[in-house]
C-alpha cells in the first residue's frame, strides 16, 4: 500500500509527462503510418534525458493513448490509425458514413478506457505475483524463456513466415558484432574499429522504425495512396446515450478480459484480440446480421480488447523482460538505452519505478477519457495535418535523437543505413520488429546459454532437466505452430 | 516477388557465409560454451532461411507455388524513385556536413529539403517551417538537454 502510495505521488509530480504522452499517442495513432511504437521511438531523445521511472510513464501513456487514437482514422476515413483499430473500421466507419462519427468514437473511447483500467489493475495484481516466480528461474529457465520470447519473431511479420524469421535472425547477427559477451573477445568487426562496441540500439530503432516510415510515407504519398478526410465530414454527437451504453457492458467488460488475457501472451497483441472480441461480440449478439452495417457493439468489442491488451502485454515485459507485442518490443528497446532492464529484478531493485509504473498505468486510461474527448472534437485538425510538414519535422527529430545520445555523427549515418534497410524490409515483406526482437533477446539468451553451460561443466542436459524449462520449449513450440497455421490460413484466404 | 525473394536469399545467404568466415579465427576455450557454437547455430539457421526463401522464390517465379505470401513491389521507380534517393542523399550530406558546417547552417536546409520533396511548395512556409523547427530544436537540446550540438569552425 506505501508502494502504491509513494508511487501516485511520483505520478502526480510529473503528471505532464503523462500528459504528454498520452496526447503524443493520441495524436500518432490518429495519423495512419504512424503508430505507437513510431512514436515511442521519436520520443526517444527526449527520454534519454528523463528520470527513467518518468520516461516509463511518459511511454506508457503513449501506448495507451495510440491504442484509442487509432480508433479515429479507423472510424472517420476507414483507415485504422494502428493495426489494432482494423476491426473498428468495420462498424466503426459504416456509422460515421450515417453521419454517427461521433457517436462511434464516444463508444470507441469509453470501451478503451474501460478496456484500459481492466488491464491496469490486471497488471498491478498479476505483475508481482509472476516477478515472485520469475525471480525462481536460473540460467537454463531464462534461456528457455528467450527461446520462447524468440518465437513471436515468427508472429510480428505479417506477410511470411520465413521472412519474419528471417529478419529476426538477421538481429541476432547484427546484436553479435562488437564483443563475446563472456569471453570478452572481438568478433565480426571484419577489422572495423568501430564495430567494436557493436551496433548502437538508438540509431538502430530510428532507423528501423521512424526513418524508413518516412520513406514509406513520401513513396505513398507520390503514388496517391495517402486518404485524406473529406472537408464536408461532420462529427455529430459524441456521447452515447445510457440507455445504448447499457446494452453495452457486458460485451466491454467480457472484450476487456479477453484483451487482457491475450495481452499475456507473448506473441499476440492487439489485432488478434480485436478480431476475437469482435467475433465473439458478434457469435452472442442477439442481431449478428447488424455487425458490419454500424453496430454499437462492433466497436465496443474490440476497442475493449486492444486497450486490454496494452496492460496485459506489460506483464511478461517487466516480470520477464519479454515483450507482449511489437509496441512492447521498441518500449524494452527504450527501457534499455535508458537504463532499466525489465525483469524480476526490477521489482526488488527498482521498486520506485514499478510502482510509479503501475500507478501512471492506471492513471493514464482517465487521461486517455478526457484527452479523448477532446481529441475527437479535435480530430478534424488532427488528420489534416499537413504532411509536407509533419515528416520533415520528424526526420529533422531522428536524425537529432541518433546523434543526441553519443553525439556522434556515425550513428546519424548508421540511422541513415539502417532506415534504408527498415524501409526495402517493409517493402517486401520482411519485419523490423523481428529484428528488434533478434537484437534485443538473442544476446541474453546467449549469455544465460553461457551461464548455464559454465555452471553445469558443459552439460548441455542442463538445458532440459527443469520443468519449467520444458514449459517453455513447448510454448515456444506451440508459438510457431500457431504462427505456421496463422500463416496458411491467410495464405489459403489469399488464393 | 519471386525475383525480389530470391536476391534477397541471396543476400542473406552471403551476410551469413561472411559471418562464418568470421567464425573460423575465434579462440577455443573449455569453459562452459565455445565462443562459435552460438554464433554458428544462428548462421546455419539464417541460411537455411535463406535458402528456403531462394527456393520459395524459384517456386513462385514457376508459378508452382501460386502466391508467395509476400507484400508487393519492385524496386522504387520513376519519379517516386528519384524522391527517395534524393531524401536519402540529403540525410546522408547532411550527416556529412553537420561537423563542418554545424547544426545551425544545415539542418533548414535538409527540413527545405524533405518539405519540397513532400510536395510543399509555398516559399514563405518553406522557410518559415524549416528555420523555426531548426532553431525550437536547437533551443531544445542544447538549452534543455545540454546536447553539444556540432558549431562549425565559424559559427
Amino acid at each position: 500500500m506505501t508502494g502504491a502510495i509513494e508511487g501516485l505521488v511520483y505520478v502526480l509530480a510529473h503528471i505532464h509527462f503523462l500528459i504528454i504522452g498520452v496526447g503524443a499517442g493520441i495524436v500518432v495513432g490518429a495519423i495512419p503510418g504512424l503508430s505507437g511504437s513510431t512514436g515511442i521511438i521519436l520520443m526517444l531523445p527526449f527520454l534519454i534525458y528523463m528520470d527513467p521511472a518518468a520516461a516509463l510513464i511518459m511511454m506508457s501513456g503513449l501506448f495507451c493513448g495510440s491504442m484509442f487514437g487509432g480508433s479515429i482514422s479507423a472510424v472517420l476515413i476507414s483507415t485504422p490509425g494502428t493495426p489494432s483499430a482494423a476491426a473498428t473500421v468495420l462498424d466503426g466507419y459504416p456509422l460515421a458514413r450515417k453521419g454517427q462519427a461521433g457517436k462511434a468514437l464516444g463508444v470507441a473511447l469509453i470501451a478503451s478506457t474501460s478496456g484500459g483500467i481492466i488491464s491496469a489493475l490486471c497488471l498491478i495484481f498479476l505483475a508481482p505475483q509472476l516477478a515472485g516466480i520469475a525471480l525462481k528461474f536460473g540460467p537454463s529457465e531464462y534461456f528457455a524463456l528467450m527461446i520462447f520470447g524468440l518465437t513471436i519473431m515468427a508472429s510480428v511479420s505479417s506477410s511470411s513466415l520465413t521472412k519474419g524469421l528471417l529478419s529476426g535472425f538477421f538481429g541476432i547477427l547484427i546484436s553479435m558484432v562488437g564483443l563475446n559477451p563472456t569471453l570478452g573477445t572481438e568478433r565480426f568487426t571484419f577489422g572495423i574499429t568501430r564495430l567494436l562496441t557493436g551496433f548502437s540500439m538508438m540509431p538502430v530503432l530510428i532507423g528501423l522504425f521512424a526513418i524508413s516510415e518516412v520513406l514509406n510515407q513520401l513513396e505513398l504519398l507520390n503514388e496517391g495512396k495517402i486518404v485524406r478526410i473529406p472537408h464536408t465530414d461532420k462529427i455529430g454527437a459524441i456521447l452515447p446515450s445510457w440507455k445504448e451504453m447499457k446494452g453495452l457492458w457486458k460485451v466491454i467488460l467480457g472484450s476487456s478480459l479477453l484483451g487482457t488475457l491475450i495481452g499475456i501472451i507473448p506473441a499476440t497483441g492487439g489485432s488478434i484480440a480485436s478480431f476475437m472480441a469482435y467475433n465473439e461480440a458478434k457469435r452472442f449478439s442477439k442481431d449478428p446480421d447488424s455487425f458490419g452495417k454500424g453496430n454499437l457493439a462492433g466497436i465496443a468489442a474490440p476497442e475493449a480488447a486492444n486497450n486490454g491488451t496494452t496492460g496485459g502485454a506489460m506483464i511478461p515485459l517487466i516480470t520477464l523482460g519479454i515483450p507482449g507485442d511489437v509496441v512492447t518490443a521498441v518500449m524494452l528497446g527504450a527501457l534499455m538505452i535508458i537504463g532499466v532492464q525489465p525483469g524480476p529484478l526490477l521489482f526488488s531493485q527498482s521498486p520506485r519505478i514499478v510502482n510509479a509504473l503501475f500507478m501512471g498505468f492506471l492513471l493514464a486510461q482517465f487521461l486517455v477519457l478526457g484527452m479523448g474527448y477532446l481529441s475527437i472534437k479535435a480530430s478534424h485538425h488532427i488528420l489534416r495535418v499537413p504532411l509536407g510538414i509533419l515528416y520533415p519535422i520528424i526526420l529533422c527529430l531522428c536524425l537529432l535523437g541518433a546523434f543526441a545520445l553519443g553525439n556522434s555523427v556515425y550513428d546519424v549515418v548508421l540511422a541513415v543505413v539502417f532506415g534504408v534497410i527498415g524501409y526495402f524490409m517493409k517493402k517486401y515483406g520482411f519485419s523490423a520488429p523481428a529484428v528488434i526482437l533478434g537484437i534485443i533477446l538473442g544476446p541474453i539468451a546467449e549469455q544465460e546459454l553461457s551461464r548455464a553451460l559454465i555452471i553445469s561443466h558443459g552439460d548441455w542436459t542442463v538445458l532440459f532437466r527443469s520443468p519449467l524449462s520444458i514449459m517453455f520449449y513447448v510454448f515456444a513450440v506451440l508459438s510457431v505452430a500457431y504462427s505456421l497455421r496463422d500463416f496458411r490460413k491467410k495464405k489459403h484466404a489469399r488464393a | 516477388m519471386g525475383k525480389i525473394d530470391i536476391i534477397c536469399g541471396l543476400i542473406t545467404a552471403a551476410v551469413s557465409a561472411l559471418f562464418f568466415a568470421g567464425t573460423l579465427s575465434f579462440p577455443k576455450t573449455s569453459i562452459g560454451i565455445n565462443p562459435g557454437t552460438y554464433p554458428r547455430f544462428i548462421i546455419f539457421s539464417t541460411f537455411a532461411l535463406s535458402a528456403v526463401l531462394i527456393i520459395q522464390g524459384v517456386l513462385s517465379l514457376r508459378g508452382k507455388s501460386g502466391r508467395n505470401g509476400t507484400a508487393a513491389g519492385g524496386l522504387p521507380s520513376g519519379r517516386t524513385g528519384i524522391l527517395l534517393v534524393l531524401l536519402v542523399a540529403g540525410m546522408l550530406v547532411y550527416a556529412f556536413t553537420l561537423e563542418l558546417l554545424g547544426y545551425i547552417l544545415v539542418t533548414p536546409f535538409l527540413i527545405a529539403l524533405a518539405m519540397v520533396l513532400f510536395g510543399e511548395r509555398k516559399p514563405l512556409r518553406i522557410i518559415l517551417v524549416s528555420v523555426l523547427t531548426s532553431a525550437a530544436l536547437y533551443l531544445l537540446f542544447r538549452g534543455v538537454f545540454r546536447v553539444p550540438l556540432p558549431h562549425s569552425w565559424f559559427w
